[in-house]
């Protein structure tokens, strides 16, 4: 018995010690954060085929005994709403079963605590987006953004909003705005090229005014008979107010970056400021246009925060809780989506913003490898743009667009110039590297940050390490002030003003970014890094400048070379949209219906097509699968999110070839070296009559059955985009974009994804 | 239609530009239909030209051919093709061929004698030698979907079995004069063709190929032009059954469409 006994204790403890782990493994490392995927268990409704849903919720209405106009525009919304949702749900943005969509769905019970029906109808989830946000629809879903989640301060702000998704959902206010917009959407929605999911779902799930405020008063009669707090309310509308500023304020400005042997020189800071106080007057020019309601399909904040305060005022709340589920949830769920924040904008390129937020974050929860990395390729990622020339406005330092305490460091990164700014993140980026020197990733960016200021921006690194002190001050002195001033009385041309003033900066400019690394701690460790990247590039090879022969030169080795290496791609799932349509104006503008029962049809086609020359070829084609049938798994969707999370970095990236956040949670870069994406666009368009086609046929009359057959035929459109990256690298070895005219067939299918398959191994050259 | 003027210098003009077509079409290997550049075909062509004459409205002939593809939308096309046609009078009812004899009662003049009855074969041995554009669509595969170029042949018409040869004078008497050989005779001819191949299965194929040509040089000296439209007449016997196979053969060529299976490997 005592043996028993001894066993049974040891067997708690091991089971406890189980448990414990088990529970720590829950624990999300946030030193080395890693972006969230789905967990768990599919939903159900992903199990079962889009038409089937479609078919089913057709009948219902068919069954019901409206009138026939209106059930045709129900049936209508219906299919639609049905192939959307799977299509939402399905593309890699949408979170379930983890901690966060966990979170949404606990307030969810605790809202709808008596309505067990509506509660079974209702599902939640989290959806990728920095975008402040939520929507409802159709069919009961309801999402969340990770954007609104990381701007939230209590459970009961989150319980206002559902509540008010919940009421749109009740109310069927899709339905009722589908029909009278319907024109509209048609219009919009259907010209070809626009399938941004996140435009659509606007589109689809619009409200009206009225139907916003209907479901703001529903909301607060679901909210008064729960446990949550009304008066959080007020908080959402003025959090939505502020959705252009940063979720949490900390001033950060480029002073903060100097030291006494780097400082800025005054032109840059007078740039800075003029920046900063134009922008300042485009805010209040723009914020009038905002006050004209007309335009916008919300009502004005103001005015619903106002039917809150009374009814607020009027009632008494009290008893009611911030906090129902559990503030620690609640906190640990905040922690986890301004942690997803920080990934979403690095993945947009928003670079300038993530490099504000990953400070707030680290003000916030204390340092981490992960706020580091963040730091460095929102540093590396500008530099790269900044180097482009490209628009800093589309990566995060767009003046106008940030508003609050993250406009100053966003305004001083868009105004220096590249040379400025590659000493500036070089000296950043090497502080992050000098702690962490084992890390693959951030050594990468290193190098390349590095390799880039000397190639592309002509700094001599060595001038970094043979800075000294006294170069400002005798630069400083050498600068002639009583040229500028003097009055002898004598008339000057005021150009040359000019041309002084600017000589004089320019002998204190060569010199005040040099004095940038002068602070760093361990400068031997500094000096043999330098050296290590100068041999390194120089072993590289300098780049030859490309005359027109040489370009014919590499172009034919390129076609002829073939690259056997290449012997696995990783693609995500083909899309595919099949329209029927119509010419409006002839030859150009097409207004075209999508046919979603023949595009699910078509789309199990074009995979067997693929899957036929994958085991045709000696290519291991992977397709990561994201469409809803029965043996859809949770571990798919999120390979592909994994995949499609990379590609939409990469995509956003406007460059050749760059180094990606993303790439470190690929699963092994030797598996996923090369990624693809594939699109496929079908539109049948009735043939416009061609006078001229039927001349000839009646001057030749032998062809006029094959003028006929022709005419009475449709017009075909099928586009196809093929993308394909180089994961390592980030270069993008393939993009092909074919406008072909030509009917969806089997064999026309193969030959051109040989053709593509043939093209992507003779292309990458050496 | 019939203004048939194009002399042999624009022919070459044609191939010429075909010739530096295929030049710029290299700029990359050609992939293939899954990866398969050859073929061999064998078709049957109907030659609807001789809806001209009175008969059987096709002529219908067995041919072979072989194509490699060089580029991504372009192939040569190389084969042989054999035509055998049964000619009699009747199928030249309305037309009149003639050549004229001395008359013996009125010596130093000649009389017009006219074919009224008989029977003869021609035989064409043809070489053809063919340009295919695949331009159907971008990114199209050779030797793979619809196609346009040019096709050469070269020709060489013999005739045979002469039966029941009867000529008949412009004067009412009927004249034995037998026929036992008519020299063989050499053409070139160019074509338009436009086409397509539609795979049945990976290896084997369907084509449909439509043409539009014309005789560009035969070695018989009557006017490309007489051959077509308007009565032929000459001095010498031989040339009334040439000028009746070219008259056939000539107009043949005027519309062609070919159904064949074609083997790709």
């Amino acid at each position: 018995m005592k043996y028993f006994k001894s066993n049974l204790m040891l067997l708690l403890l091991l089971f406890s010690q189980l448990s414990l782990k088990s529970q720590n493994s829950k624990v999300k490392d946030y030193n080395n954060y890693e972006p969230q995927y789905c967990e768990g268990v599919i939903p159900s409704i992903l199990n079962q085929s889009s038409s089937s849903k479609a078919k089913e919720a057709t009948k219902t209405i068919k069954s019901t005994n409206a009138k026939r106009s209106e059930k045709k525009t129900e049936i209508d919304h219906a299919i639609e709403s049905s192939f959307f949702e799977d299509q939402l749900l399905t593309s890699g943005q949408i979170l379930y079963g983890d901690p966060m969509a966990e979170f949404v769905n606990q307030v969810a019970d605790e809202l709808l605590t008596d309505k067990k029906q509506l509660r079974d109808e209702l599902q939640f989830f989290v959806m990728k987006s920095h975008v402040p946000n939520a929507y409802t629809t159709h069919n009961g879903i309801v999402v969340v953004t990770i954007g609104l989640l990381a701007r939230l301060e209590n459970e009961s702000q989150l319980a206002v909003i559902l509540a008010h998704e919940i009421q749109h959902y009740v109310l069927k206010h899709s339905l009722q705005q589908y029909k009278e917009v319907k024109q509209t959407i048609a219009d919009s929605r259907s010209r070809r090229g626009s399938s941004d999911l996140e435009s659509k779902i606007k589109h689809l799930y619009r409200f009206s005014k009225d139907q916003e405020l209907e479901a703001d008063k529903m909301g607060y009669e679901l909210i008064k008979n729960s446990k949550y707090d009304l008066s959080e309310g007020i908080y959402v509308f003025e959090m939505l107010k502020y959705s252009d500023y940063p979720f949490l304020e900390t001033t950060m400005k480029i002073e903060s970056f100097e030291t006494p042997y780097y400082k800025y020189p005054t032109h840059i800071k007078e740039g800075i400021a003029k920046k900063l106080t134009e922008a300042v007057a485009a805010d209040e020019k723009s914020d009038k246009e905002e006050l004209d309601e007309e335009t916008s399909t919300h009502p004005s904040l103001d005015k619903r925060i106002n039917i809150l305060k009374n009814l607020v005022e009027q009632k008494n709340f009290a008893g009611k809780q911030k906090f129902v589920v559990g503030q620690k949830q609640f906190e640990e769920i905040q922690k986890m989506s301004r942690y997803e924040l920080l990934l979403l904008f690095v993945r947009r390129g928003d670079y300038g913003r993530s490099f504000y937020l990953s400070s707030v974050v680290e003000i916030l929860y204390g340092k981490g490898n992960f706020i580091d990395k963040v730091k460095a390729m929102s540093l590396y990622g500008i530099l790269e743009h900044k180097i482009k020339k490209h628009d800093l406005a589309d990566y995060g330092c767009g003046i106008n667009q940030n508003r609050g305490d993250w406009r100053p460091i966003t305004a001083a990164i868009e105004t220096l110039d590249a040379k400025d700014f590659g000493a500036f993140a070089s000296k950043l980026i090497y502080d992050i590297y000098s702690v962490q020197r084992q890390d693959s990733f951030l050594t990468k960016i290193t190098n390349r940050t590095f390799q880039l200021i000397q190639g592309k921006l002509d700094i001599n690194l060595k001038d970094f390490l043979n800075f000294k002190p006294q170069d400002i001050e005798t630069a400083k002195k050498n600068v002639d002030t009583s040229a500028v001033i003097s009055t002898d009385g004598k008339l000057k041309n005021p150009r040359s003003r000019i041309t002084r003033t600017s000589g004089n900066e320019i002998a204190i400019n060569s010199a005040y970014y040099t004095g940038i690394f002068y602070t760093v701690a361990d400068k031997k460790a500094l000096e043999s890094y330098i050296n290590s990247v100068e041999q390194s590039y120089s072993s590289m090879g300098t780049p030859k400048k490309e005359t027109y022969a040489s370009k014919v030169e590499r172009d034919k080795k390129r076609y002829l070379s073939s690259n056997k290496n290449i012997s696995s791609i990783t693609f995500l799932e083909p899309k595919f949209t099949f329209s029927l349509g119509r010419v409006t104006s002839y030859g150009n503008d097409i207004q075209s219906n999508r046919n979603y029962y023949l595009e699910e049809i078509t789309k199990k086609n074009i995979l067997d097509q693929w899957k036929f020359v994958s085991d045709y070829t000696n290519m291991d084609i992977q397709m990561l699968n994201n469409s809803v049938s029965k043996t859809l798994k949770t571990e798919d969707l999120n390979n592909y999110s994994r995949m499609n999370d990379w590609l939409t970095e990469r995509l956003n990236n406007d460059t050749g070839q760059m180094i990606l956040f993303y790439s470190q949670y690929l699963k092994t870069e030797a598996q996923d070296k090369y990624i693809g994406w594939v699109g496929y666009d079908y539109t049948e368009v009735p043939r416009p009559f061609d006078p001229l086609a039927l001349f000839y046929s009646l001057y030749l009359p032998v062809y006029f059955p094959f003028y006929l057959a022709k005419q009475l035929q449709n017009d075909c459109y099928f586009n196809q985009r093929i993308l394909v990256y180089n994961t390592e690298t980030g270069r993008q070895i393939y993009n092909n974009k074919n406008m072909l005219e030509h009917k969806i067939k089997d064999d026309f299918l193969k030959a051109q994804i040989y053709n593509t398959i043939y093209e992507i191994k003779h292309v990458e050259g050496k | 239609m019939y203004r048939l003027t194009i002399n042999i210098r624009i022919a070459l003009v044609c191939f010429l530009t075909t010739l530096g077509g295929v030049g710029n079409t290299f700029g990359q290997a050609n992939p293939g239909y899954l990866g398969r550049k050859s073929l061999v075909q064998i078709d049957i062509t109907g030659s609807m030209g001789n809806l001209i004459f009175e008969g059987p409205i096709m002529n219908l002939n067995f041919g072979a051919s072989y194509e490699f593809a060089r580029a991504k939308d372009f192939a040569w096309n190389i084969g042989y093709k054999s035509i055998n046609q049964t000619m009699n009078t009747f199928m030249c009812l309305g037309e009149s061929f003639t050549y004229d004899i001395p008359d013996p009662n009125f010596p130093g003049s000649t009389k017009n004698t006219y074919l009224t009855d008989g029977n003869f074969n021609y035989h064409v041995d043809e070489i053809k030698v063919a340009s295919k554009f695949y331009s159907e669509v971008k990114g199209a595969i050779a030797p793979y979907g619809r196609y346009m170029g040019l096709e050469f042949t070269l020709d060489r018409m013999s005739f045979s079995d002469f039966e029941n040869i009867k000529w008949y004078s412009n004067m009412g008497a009927s004249i034995n004069d037998t026929v036992s050989s008519v020299a063989p005779i050499s053409i070139v001819t160019l074509s338009f063709i436009s086409g397509g191949r539609k795979m049945l299965t990976d290896q084997i194929g369907l084509d449909y190929n439509f043409g539009m040509g014309y005789t560009i040089y035969q070695s018989t000296p009557n006017m490309l032009l007489e051959l077509v439209d308007g009565e032929s007449s000459s001095s010498d016997k031989e040339l009334v059954f040439q000028t009746m196979g070219m008259k056939h053969f000539s107009t043949s060529k005027f519309f062609q469409a070919s159904v064949g299976i074609s083997y790709l490997f």
